[in-house]
């Protein structure tokens, strides 16, 4: 059974203005600026932690209010969140870029930003293989 | 570009958290949906053949296939049950389930506009303020990290990091960082501490070393 047409469009203009949202608030933010990003990890400026606090924080008072955060899945403590974790955060401070923030970079016209997202592609697409013949470990995610 | 106050800055991002799940019903993960969207070729046959076998219904076969063939004796298959993977709904559903208010899994073509449009809002703030075109990472990179081709190595090696950490973390900031630690998961929890606690120790290192 696959979703009505009629359901998927509205679930793509959806998806389109909630990533604009996105892109459009990382880069206000200063999320996709290097200068702003190390400041926030020397402590230099606090307005970064500021806003990732808050933003946490309201989103745990809000779901508080919606049934369906209990049905989405647990994120346990698992080896792999900690070694990805910590490679993730090796890699965001070489780059400047998180994920969603290279795509942002590469919106505001930081052409660079094509090599970075060039290599969290190559990343993304090695860690199958990698982790299928040496390392098997659990991801913790289903997909 | 001038930035935004704090407040105004968590609060979008608690929006688009919080609206995402509201309005799409899925877990939301930028990191998940760039990995999605790299797996493009199946998702697309996926799309074109109906959905992949669901593993319950394939196993449920098997072990019918097995008793007939072996006599009931035989079974064994048929107690593991799917893995956890079941909880949530996937293609199988039409709407979000209505015992969880979870929809099924985004169609590929969906998973890509959302990527689509972080580069077209980024694109429309940074015409709003009137930038231009540029391959300088600023000053602050090139004093920190390097310029020129060292830069450009450190771009794609730090990409390549970002990427596989994401994926073998399972999560980014918004995934793991933003409704992760929201929701208090500890893998969430533990996982961020680790990106920005190593991101922390990094840039005091660079720093020093730099001055």
């Amino acid at each position: 059974m696959r979703n009505s047409p009629l359901k998927t469009g509205r679930q793509r203009v959806l998806a389109l203005v909630l990533g604009m949202a996105l892109g459009f608030s990382l880069s206000r933010i200063g999320f996709t600026d290097y200068g702003e990003l190390h400041r926030m990890f020397t402590f230099a400026d606090l307005r970064l932690v500021m806003v990732f606090g808050l933003g946490v924080v309201l989103t745990g008072i809000a779901f508080r209010f919606i049934p369906a955060v209990k049905a989405l899945p647990p994120r346990p403590v698992t080896r792999s969140a900690v070694i990805g974790g910590l490679l993730f955060g090796a890699g965001w401070v070489l780059c400047g870029a998180c994920p969603g923030a290279a795509l942002a970079q590469l919106g505001e016209g930081k052409l660079f930003a094509l090599v970075t997202l060039s290599g969290i592609a190559v990343g993304m697409r090695a860690f199958g293989p990698l982790n299928g013949r040496w390392l098997r470990w659990d991801t913790g995610s289903c997909g | 570009m001038s930035h935004w106050p704090f407040w105004m800055g968590g609060t979008a991002l608690a929006g688009v958290a919080v609206g995402y799940l509201l309005l799409l019903r899925r877990p939301f993960g930028v990191s998940g949906m760039i990995s999605v969207a790299l797996d493009g070729g199946a998702r697309r046959a996926e799309a074109e053949n109906g959905p992949a076998p669901d593993l319950a219904e394939v196993e449920a076969l098997l072990a019918d296939a097995t008793t007939r063939h072996f006599g009931a004796d035989a079974g064994g298959a048929s107690a593991a049950g799917p893995s956890g993977c079941a909880a949530l709904p996937q293609d199988a559903l039409g709407g979000p389930d209505p015992a969880t208010g979870l929809g099924p899994r985004l169609a590929w073509s969906t998973n890509v506009l959302f990527l689509v449009g972080i580069v077209a809002g980024a694109a429309l703030s940074a015409l709003l303020a009137g930038q231009r075109l540029t391959w300088d990472p600023g000053p602050v990179f090139s004093a920190l990290i390097g310029r020129g081709a060292a830069g450009h190595v450190a771009l794609f090696m730090g990409g390549a990091l970002v990427g596989f950490g994401t994926r073998l973390a399972g999560g980014c900031t918004s995934g793991h960082g933003l409704s992760g630690c929201a929701r208090l998961q500890p893998g969430s929890l533990v996982s961020t501490a680790c990106f920005f606690g190593l991101g922390i120790v990094l840039s005091l290192i660079l720093a020093a070393v730099a001055r």
